[in-house]
């Protein structure tokens, strides 16, 4: 007798989690410094232009970059909501500015331009932290900046937020079914639902955060944290060419994107 | 290396004093074990060792401890810690960084020490460990027992002198706690050096520690080398608990409607697959043992049948209807659970307000309930802590008011993630009685407000539930399961409990089924499941007949003179 075929429904692929992604692209491989350079040089460069066309570059080179990481654009975390709210972006600038040229019916040229920039503004921005946050070890970059001056003890401070960020996530799942299998009722509409949370969820992951703090700085301070002024790192964080040759590109990205103030500037007009 | 002089400490605001006139002394190279019911103050011991207690927690304290002649008092931490250090429980609260390298090399870089040397030591510490291989690993990514020897590997790479480790393999499954003890043995007699274990699993250590000391309310009241004449006794104390002996449950009712079912279940949340073509039957009456290794998806099954998570495909049926996740109000109504972690379930600001949650959450806090509540905090060892607040308790005293509270609504599903860890042999006596009272009266047909009370025989008796359990007429409890069910009763009741303890699935329950990756591997009547775990080369899940707990267990029921009496006999 032969086997009935089990037909298996296709699933849906999950969103990327908004946290690192260890991988061996170039990016990943780029000393997170470098990173943080063109990410808040970029972020600072769409917004002083004024051409509607720089900005979505920008966001272009930005989503392709992500596909070479492995990282398909309709999986980044997040894209779903920004991708739709961009567009209603764009449409409600081409709907309200009316000054300018008319193009077709309500549309104007400038209404156009003005979407366009503010619609390549957010995307950009919002790509290009995806991309940061998706290709950068926390860890390398925390002992990048403490190496680079920033005091260990802030350092640390950051690299245990982000140690316990997924566990206190975790806690808050645990707290909310052992509640929720006890008849606490957080479906309950208005204030109540409110207050349930408050007193049945917030309040334990409280207790449970203050106890892990409590905890974890025993177990930091017993393993001599803060007895010195400053401590040794193990972890290699170092320059290559490839960061050499980003940080020579980024003055070119920088000009490229604002040629036409640069072009303003130059003609004086 | 270690000496006690009369020491004791009393936390701010308790009662009583948590430890009493400690007079200890423990060696370089030895390894101690110590032991104790729970409540009876290990944990305060192995904190007061480490230096966290004088000067640093709140409450008041008397004599001295002295770690190579200094009193730990006058000293620093990070000094104390470099010659004692202190691994704790959980070893989510131990790491500080986000990989393996990076917490190993932690200690030693904060003391300044050179690149080289951090390396040289960290190889070292992860040989030791037997865990080189999970050098480049992220934390996230570890199992529970490669954690907990990843914590030990931090703290040997320091190169203390003491290692204490309190209850380091209380969420560990036997093969990994197993693992983790014979390598500080081996440690312990090759590098010198010295290992202080608080412990219940006495069967894991009784070939590898050296000296067992016994406390209990907070003194010590045995001290002794380990003395194999002690597995001769196998059972006695256990009997003197009412626990050896009883057959295994009895009350599987085939004919009966399944109280939960899980047809070819599979859990993916995410990437990964959890629960793969998962299928159980829990019978009328059963108590069925879940056991297997760390992250093989027991809990994540149990919550399945509580509708905590929803299969991905495959479905599941309690008391005959379909299981949804969120859970309905019904379906939570009929399900007792208790999680793995006693501080999830912990909301009321005193004992008695959280023994009576659940129950006056489903609105059946009535005065016979709040009777048997009152009766079973007592069997628990909890009558006078009832106004506390439930963060005072000790973890044992925390899982058993995470048990009372859980059945004392009268679910018919009983849902336990392992609720016994942290329990001594004699505590769990009062959580098995109630368990299978809850399973049985249920069965029985009697409801909340039904004048039969849950708790009658366990916590009438005037020694609480201890003496109830001795005195159990295991045919009178038979007839009463045989009784038909009643119209309009709730219906019969089954319970579910991931545990890794093969005796109490020998003495306690009516089947075993082994989960690893997400499988059930097997699923049978126990001697069966125990002789195919064997087979599979899973001994360590199958009940040792030799165990020295029992022994020590029943001393300790005869009072701390008799244990005095039979150290000094010994001497």
């Amino acid at each position: 007798m032969g086997q009935r075929r089990v037909r298996v429904p296709r699933q849906r692929r999950p969103m990327v989690e908004m946290s690192y992604q260890p991988g061996r692209s170039l990016l990943h491989r780029l000393h997170p410094l470098t990173k943080v350079a063109w990410l808040v040089v970029l972020t600072v460069t769409v917004f002083l232009t004024d051409a509607p066309v720089s900005p979505l570059v920008v966001a272009a080179g930005a989503l392709i970059l992500l596909t070479t990481c492995g990282i398909p654009p309709w999986r980044a975390p997040g894209m779903r909501v920004w991708l739709p709210l961009a567009v209603a972006i764009l449409v409600t600038h081409a709907l309200a500015v009316q000054t300018g040229t008319p193009l077709a019916g309500p549309l104007t040229n400038e209404g156009v331009a003005s979407g366009l920039r503010a619609m390549g503004r957010l995307v950009s921005v919002v790509t290009m932290s995806t991309l940061f946050v998706l290709t950068t070890d926390p860890v390398s970059l925390t002992c990048a900046l403490m190496r680079g001056g920033l005091p260990y003890r802030w350092g640390f401070a950051l690299v245990t937020s982000l140690r316990l960020a997924p566990v206190f996530r975790m806690e808050a799942h645990h707290i909310y079914r052992a509640q929720l299998v006890r008849g606490v009722a957080y479906q309950a509409a208005g204030p109540r639902r409110g207050w349930l949370v408050l007193r049945h969820l917030c309040l334990p992951l409280l207790v449970s955060a203050l106890r892990t703090a409590h905890a974890l700085s025993l177990s930091m301070e017993g393993r001599g944290f803060g007895r010195h002024r400053r401590r040794t790192f193990t972890r290699e964080v170092a320059a290559t060419r490839a960061d050499v040759i980003a940080a020579l590109l980024l003055p070119a990205a920088v000009a490229a994107t604002l040629w036409q103030p640069i072009a303003r500037l130059m003609t004086g007009a | 290396m270690i000496r006690f002089e009369q020491f004791g400490w009393r936390f701010a605001e308790a009662p009583c004093w948590a430890l009493r006139d400690i007079v200890l002394t423990i060696d370089r190279g030895e390894f101690v074990v110590i032991a104790g019911p729970s409540g009876s103050g290990k944990s305060t011991l192995a904190m007061a060792m480490c230096g966290l207690l004088l000067g640093r927690q709140e409450g008041e304290g008397r004599g001295r401890v002295l770690v190579d002649g200094d009193d730990v008092a006058g000293i620093p931490l990070y000094q104390t810690a470099e010659k004692i250090a202190l691994v704790q429980q959980n070893p989510e609260t131990h790491f500080a960084t986000l990989t393996v390298a990076d917490e190993i090399a932690f200690g030693m870089e904060n003391r300044c020490l050179d690149r080289a040397e951090i390396e040289r030591r960290s190889a070292e510490a992860m040989q030791w460990l037997g865990i080189s291989h999970l050098r480049g690993r992220a934390l996230a990514t570890l199992s529970g027992g490669e954690k907990q020897r990843v914590a030990v590997a931090s703290i040997l790479a320091g190169g203390p002198a003491v290692v204490v480790l309190d209850e380091p393999t209380a969420s560990l499954d036997p093969e990994s706690s197993t693992a983790l003890f014979r390598r500080l043995a081996v440690l312990c007699r090759r590098q010198g050096l010295t290992v202080v274990v608080t412990e219940h699993k006495l069967a894991l250590l009784r070939r590898l520690g050296s000296r067992v000391v016994f406390l209990d309310a907070g003194c010590v009241v045995a001290d002794e080398r380990w003395s194999t004449s002690d597995d001769d006794r196998q059972d006695e104390g256990a009997w003197k608990l009412g626990l050896a002996g009883r057959q295994p449950c009895p009350l599987s009712d085939p004919t009966g409607e399944p109280v939960a079912r899980l047809s070819q279940v599979h859990v993916t949340p995410g990437d990964a697959e959890i629960l793969t073509q998962v299928s159980l039957c829990v019978q009328p009456g059963e108590i069925v043992a879940l056991t297997g290794p760390n992250g093989g998806g027991k809990s994540t099954l149990l919550q399945c049948m509580a509708g905590l998570v929803g299969p991905s495909r495959g479905a599941v049926e309690v008391c005959g209807s379909s299981v949804v996740s969120p859970p309905s109000a019904a379906l939570v109504r009929r399900i007792g659970f208790v999680f793995q972690n006693a501080d999830h379930q912990i909301v009321s600001d005193t004992v008695w307000g959280e023994a009576l949650f659940a129950s006056r959450q489903f609105g059946v806090a009535d005065a016979t309930v709040e009777e048997e509540a009152r009766r079973f905090l007592a069997g628990a060892g909890l009558a006078g802590r009832r106004q506390d607040h439930p963060y005072r308790l000790s973890w044992g005293e925390k899982r058993r008011l995470n048990v009372v509270s859980a059945i004392l609504h009268r679910p018919r599903l009983l849902l336990l993630d392992e609720p016994f860890a942290g329990q001594d042999w004699e505590n769990l006596g009062v959580l098995l009685g109630a368990i299978r009272r809850v399973v049985e009266d249920v069965h029985a047909g009697n409801e909340p407000d039904a004048p039969n009370s849950l708790l009658k025989n366990v916590a009438a008796a005037p020694c609480g539930g201890r003496r109830a359990l001795k005195n159990a007429d295991a045919e009178g409890q038979r007839r009463v399961l045989q009784q038909p069910a009643k119209a309009g009763s709730p219906g019969p009741g089954a319970c579910v409990l991931v545990t890794h303890d093969p005796r109490i699935v020998t003495r306690f329950c009516s089947r075993v089924v082994f989960v690893a990756d997400g499988r059930i591997i097997v699923d049978s009547a126990v001697a069966e499941a125990f002789d195919r775990l064997r087979s599979l080369g899973h001994g360590a899940y199958v009940a040792d007949p030799q165990d020295p707990w029992s022994a020590i267990a029943g001393r300790v029921d005869r009072g701390p003179r008799a244990i005095l009496g039979a150290a000094a006999g010994a001497g």
